[in-house]
């Protein structure tokens, strides 16, 4: 089967979540004669088209206008819509972030079809139909569904599929789109951006997490959680508790109603594990939980588990990593694809 | 400015479960005996809802698709005081898939007449697919925007809102009318109902509806019009064992732990592979 993939650059290159779904579209893709389509989107793609390529893609349909990157979803559509009628794939994959979570329902209403989101897993059944899976019920679940029309559209979460060895010199058909001429004005302006202050290392992307919860009894006591971050170059974050108290940012929550992480490294720290919390964290492959009450349920989805004071066990913690690791470079997931992280 | 904001009933997402079991063919989870709520992220958008009564006046409707007993979160929201209240009744509402649910709620809201703007939350809680307001803004041919915070100025042809995103927030103008999906923020919990309220949405009316009402059968949207199927669903696999650490030598937990780490090797080099395996 011919499978698209939607690539939205960041900057002038493509992000890890290109590389992925390109890496997933080619192992549904892979028969004779099979196709991975990749609709890049964005201003200025030259680098991004050429990343598409390396990255696996056999066709590149590039649509370069300056809206699209301006939360222009309808433009999005538009420009997709076209692709799909020239390249007629029997399914498109979305990453399951911001721009995905709108356009994939949106598209796939327009095409008369179903779309699944939030993605963790994808394979062919015997009838080559496409099993997706996803977890429900704030992933005490995971269900499998199938789209049972064409195209099958999806949403796929980061760190779900793999991507491709990436091949620099892969020449491949890059095929212009121009977006149609619209008289009428567009229906969102963007007036201003406001970026979350603290920065530092993006969580979506982070290969290890350390995360603070209400056990940290008061917001002074988030630095040693910080601190434990800082020497393993891992992301910050925070269960609802601890941003209910204003200890910690909503950008910063993981959980069934914050962002869902899917990290090599989880570090939980006062946090319980009730499963609200846990559905955004249930995909990180290593666990470590440090609570002072033995019968906290995080314990059971914990690779290890520390029943000590943080506040005894933190400072030397981070001391002995920072002895053992020397210095510290940045290690974030998805640096080596280029993407941007502003 | 007529104002219909979308309410479902769920299994309080915060409540443990204990012995739910799967149903006849495993493609769902047998409820009974589970508290039922409003789900999170609509209680968000109730409350922008109201926010926008309070503010410039907005005539608020909400609106349930769902069983009988879909009534208790229409009852919450007269309690905080919205200004009517649909019910589209329907006893195998669950079973619909996104596509045929935004069908159903957009024949609701069309009859209703004149809306200018339609809010959901995010996402329900229970599936979490966060589809039915992109695919309302679809249906009804409004504008869409998702993960909403909060509205900050309502005119008559637009409306200037918040919008989260990864890593910060955007204000922008969006045209009516529109379909927004409400995420959760400080200003957006909903409000306490008064006693005086509360006796009084007991006995305010609820228009009833069916599916047949609205012109869409059933039987089609449950089969043909069909779109997304549900296969099988699972209890996911759970980690058989967890090493404790449970010692007063902080010293020998300390290196156990930080040689636990190493021992990962996620720290020194650089793969650029991606992180998460399936499960």
């Amino acid at each position: 089967m011919n499978v698209l993939v939607v690539c939205l650059a960041e900057g002038a290159r493509l992000p890890l979540s290109s590389a992925e779904l390109i890496g997933g579209a080619r192992s549904l893709a892979a028969g004779q004669g099979d196709r991975v389509i990749a609709a890049v989107l964005g201003s200025a793609l030259a680098d991004a088209c050429g990343d598409a390529a390396a990255l696996g893609a056999d066709v590149v349909y590039a649509v370069e206008d300056d809206t699209l990157t301006q939360f222009q979803a309808d433009s999005c559509l538009q420009a997709l819509e076209g692709v799909i009628r020239a390249s007629k794939p029997s399914a498109v994959l979305f990453a399951a972030d911001d721009s995905g979570a709108e356009l994939g329902p949106r598209l796939a209403a327009r095409l008369g079809t179903g779309a699944v989101t939030e993605v963790v897993g994808l394979r062919l059944s015997d009838k080559e139909e496409i099993l997706f899976t996803r977890p429900v019920y704030g992933g005490r679940l995971m269900a499998e569904m199938v789209v049972t029309r064409h195209p099958a559209v999806a949403t796929i979460m980061g760190g779900a599929l793999a991507p491709l060895p990436r091949r620099p010199a892969r020449a491949v058909e890059i095929v212009k789109v121009d977006l149609p001429e619209t008289d009428s004005e567009l229906p969102i302006r963007v007036l201003e951006m406001q970026r979350e202050e603290g920065g530092g290392i993006p969580l979506d992307t982070a290969r290890i997490v350390v995360s603070g919860g209400w056990g940290l009894g008061e917001a002074t006591n988030f630095r040693y959680v910080r601190d434990l971050a800082e020497v393993l170059g891992a992301a910050v974050a925070a269960s609802r508790g601890a941003v209910d108290e204003g200890w910690a940012t909503p950008g910063m929550q993981i959980g069934q109603t914050g962002k869902k992480v899917a990290p090599e490294l989880y570090v939980a720290v006062g946090i319980s594990g009730a499963s609200q919390h846990t559905a955004g964290m249930s995909r990180a492959r290593h666990v470590l939980v440090i609570n002072t009450d033995p019968e906290a349920p995080f314990f059971k989805s914990a690779e290890v588990g520390a029943v000590i004071d943080f506040k005894k066990l933190l400072p030397p913690l981070t001391a002995r990593l920072k002895e053992l690791l020397g210095t510290s470079p940045e290690r974030v997931r998805g640096e080596a694809y280029g993407s941007s992280h502003s | 400015m007529k104002v219909v904001v979308c309410l479902n009933r769920i299994p309080d997402p915060e409540a443990p479960w204990k012995d739910v079991h799967l149903n006849e063919n495993s493609t769902a989870p047998r409820l009974e005996g589970l508290d039922l709520v409003m789900g999170p992220f609509d209680e968000n958008a109730l409350e922008i809802a109201l926010q926008l009564r309070d503010s410039v006046g907005a005539h608020v409707t909400a609106l349930s698709l769902g069983p009988t007993t879909n009534e208790e979160v229409l009852r919450r929201a007269l309690a905080v005081r919205c200004n009517a209240a649909v019910h589209v009744k329907e006893d195998r509402a669950a079973d619909l898939d996104s596509a045929a649910t935004a069908r159903v709620l957009a024949s609701a809201i069309r009859r209703m007449g004149e809306v200018k703007l339609v809010l959901c939350g995010r996402q329900v809680g229970d599936w979490d697919s966060g589809q039915v307001g992109q695919l309302l803004a679809e249906e009804l041919r409004f504008h869409c925007v998702t993960t909403v915070q909060k509205f900050e100025r309502v005119g008559e042809q637009t409306v200037r809102l918040v919008k989260e995103i990864s890593g910060g927030s955007v204000l922008m103008e969006a045209r009516l009318p529109l379909a927004a999906t409400v995420t959760n923020t400080s200003s957006n919990q909903l409000r306490v109902a008064r006693v005086k309220d509360l006796l009084a949405a007991r006995r305010a009316p609820i228009t009833t509806w069916t599916v047949e009402d609205l012109g869409l059968p059933m039987s089609a949207l449950l089969e043909r019009e069909g779109r997304v199927e549900v296969r099988r669903v699972r209890f996911p696999e759970t980690r058989s064992r967890t090493r404790m650490i449970k010692t007063e030598d902080v010293e020998a937990a300390v290196e156990e732990i930080a040689q636990y780490i190493l021992g990962l090797k996620l720290l020194g080099e650089q793969t650029g592979e991606p992180g998460g395996t399936l499960t």
